[in-house]
């Protein structure tokens, strides 16, 4: 009798962790590099913040203005108002899939809103205010962010141009 | 042609009913809001659209947005009578309609005077 539950006890092992061993990897790559993608679409950042901080030496949840779950450790938040930063939002954003919370408020980004936005179904919050972005089209897929109670783009005309 | 806001807003937007929070001021904003803009958007608590250029009614149906608690509209071009059913938004603390072209004002009494709430007497200001 004993033998059984060991038996049962050491199959579950063995089922749970190659999913533990794979799965975290996995989604840690996703995330950082959708972070990376994200450092590359930015063209001047006039206090080197992403320079210096956002460094493959360390574990992107320590990166500046990035938060992640304690469990699972994905980016939960992306806070970096604020920052002089310019640039423009890439679509590896939507990457980002337990993304909650994406602050880029006062800063310099420009160009149209990725239709990738879609996926991050888990945003509750996107203020994106005091930029340059256009939001002339807002993607279809926007229509999916089922969770997102707080959506502030105020003041993106006021340096822009036509 | 990028460079902010610029357009009617989105129809898209209008159609995530999670938003509690909805703020576009300060963009270039024109045409009007639609009839039934709270039929998908049944948890709005804050709509924030001050200082675009957007014109037409006030929908008499904002009153269907039962949520609603700061409604901030100043620095358009509305037009028309300030709808009463207004008056029936249960929550509503915070109301800013100034420098817009509406009329009907006397319509606004009886809300702000229904609320005991300074902020109200205080926002319930009407640039004639």
């Amino acid at each position: 009798m004993g033998r059984v539950w060991i038996t049962i006890l050491v199959s579950m092992l063995l089922m749970s962790l190659p999913k533990k061993c794979i799965s975290i990897p996995t989604s840690n790559f996703t995330d950082q590099s959708a972070l990376l993608a994200f450092k590359d679409h930015i063209t001047f950042d006039p206090q080197n913040m992403l320079t210096h901080s956002w460094s493959s030496k360390t574990s992107f949840c320590n990166w500046m203005g990035v938060s992640c779950s304690l469990r699972r450790q994905r980016v939960t938040a992306l806070d970096l108002s604020s920052m002089g930063l310019l640039g423009t939002i890439p679509p590896q954003l939507g990457n980002l899939s337990f993304l909650q919370y994406l602050i880029l408020y006062n800063n310099s980004f420009h160009g149209d809103l990725p239709s990738e936005i879609g996926n991050l179904r888990r945003l509750q919050v996107m203020d994106i205010g005091s930029n340059k972005l256009s939001l002339v089209i807002v993607p279809e897929s926007f229509g999916n962010l089922h969770r997102l109670e707080e959506l502030r783009f105020d003041g993106n005309n006021l340096t822009g141009t036509k | 042609m990028h460079g902010y806001v610029s357009g009617t807003i989105p129809s898209t937007i209008f159609n995530i009913s999670s938003l509690k929070v909805l703020d576009l001021m300060f963009n270039g904003l024109f045409g009007s809001l639609p009839k039934n803009m709270c039929d998908h958007l049944p948890r709005l608590e804050m709509l924030l659209l001050s200082s675009n250029q957007l014109s037409g009614q006030i929908p008499s149906d904002l009153f269907k947005c039962r949520e609603l608690q700061l409604l901030w509209l100043p620095y358009n071009n509305f037009t028309g009578v300030i709808p009463e059913e207004l008056g029936f938004l249960p929550m509503l603390e915070v109301l800013n309609l100034g420098v817009n072209m509406l009329s009907g004002l006397q319509s606004l009494v009886p809300i702000c005077a229904q609320r005991h709430i300074l902020s109200l007497m205080h926002f319930c200001n009407i640039f004639y």
